[in-house]
């Protein structure tokens, strides 16, 4: 899978970008916010190979953005798809990438999912203190769910991600 | 909207501990906590205000909190 879309690059990881994936997840400064990451590089590269057997069974799709060129500049992920729902999370942007790509990322992923599991509503989790990324999730309007140690569980509609969805693409790609 | 109401709206788009590091000459993105989403907030928050659309490769020649003002002011 490789496709084009408001000026990103968009394919599926592979056990290549292992170490660009690393890089993402152990950054000092991105990584406060998400969960531990091992810094081996074949443990990554293991874990993507496992990835690449759900992937192949419909039940995770693990995104890599790049621009036009073909730099990667971040990643984004679908899993644990239920009857109900499907979750999007490991959402990172290298700090570099162009003003908004990682929104356009963010966009492109829920919008790939909404389509693909029509009827079903995104979840998603932030923890409590990555505030930025608390508030640009509040701004789609999602139902809060609960609260687990230091994360906060939500529930987006496809409504309300429309609706907002709509409002970033306009200030996005004005040019 | 003048400037000093402006300057702390547009403060309000950072995290808490930012806040009150942001004046109107202040080169908003050194702040500490400063990414594209606070950005993107600061874009969207003009747009409900003054009913503007700022495109990013504009916004990213503003530095200050008086230059974003300005520019505002200069479109009207």
């Amino acid at each position: 899978m490789h496709f084009k879309k408001y000026g990103l690059q968009i394919r599926l990881a592979e056990e290549s970008d292992a170490a660009f994936i690393l890089r993402l997840r152990t950054d000092i400064s991105l990584s406060r916010h998400i969960h531990f990451t091992d810094s081996n590089i074949e443990n990554q590269k293991l874990w993507i190979r496992e990835y690449k057997k759900r992937e192949q069974a419909g039940i995770e799709f693990y995104f890599i953005f790049s621009d036009s060129n073909g730099i990667p500049l971040g990643v984004s992920r679908i899993y644990n798809i239920t009857p109900s729902f499907f979750t999007i999370g490991s959402w990172i942007f290298i700090p570099t990438a162009p003003q908004g790509s990682a929104i356009l990322g963010d966009i492109i992923c829920r919008e790939f999912a909404f389509e693909k599991f029509d009827g079903k509503d995104c979840h998603f989790e932030v923890r409590k203190e990555n505030k930025t990324v608390l508030k640009y999730h509040h701004t789609y309007s999602p139902e809060f769910l609960y609260e687990e140690g230091e994360d906060l569980y939500f529930k987006l509609s496809y409504s309300n991600f429309e609706r907002q969805k709509k409002r970033y693409l306009k200030l996005l790609l004005k040019k | 909207m003048d400037l000093t109401a402006f300057v702390n709206k547009f403060a309000s788009q950072f995290s808490e501990e930012d806040m009150i590091n942001i004046t109107e000459d202040k080169i908003f993105r050194e702040t500490d906590t400063w990414d594209s989403l606070t950005g993107m907030a600061i874009l969207m928050m003009i747009e409900d205000e003054y009913n503007l659309t700022i495109s990013p490769d504009q916004f990213i020649k503003l530095k200050t909190a008086r230059e974003v003002y300005e520019f505002i002011q200069s479109t009207k």
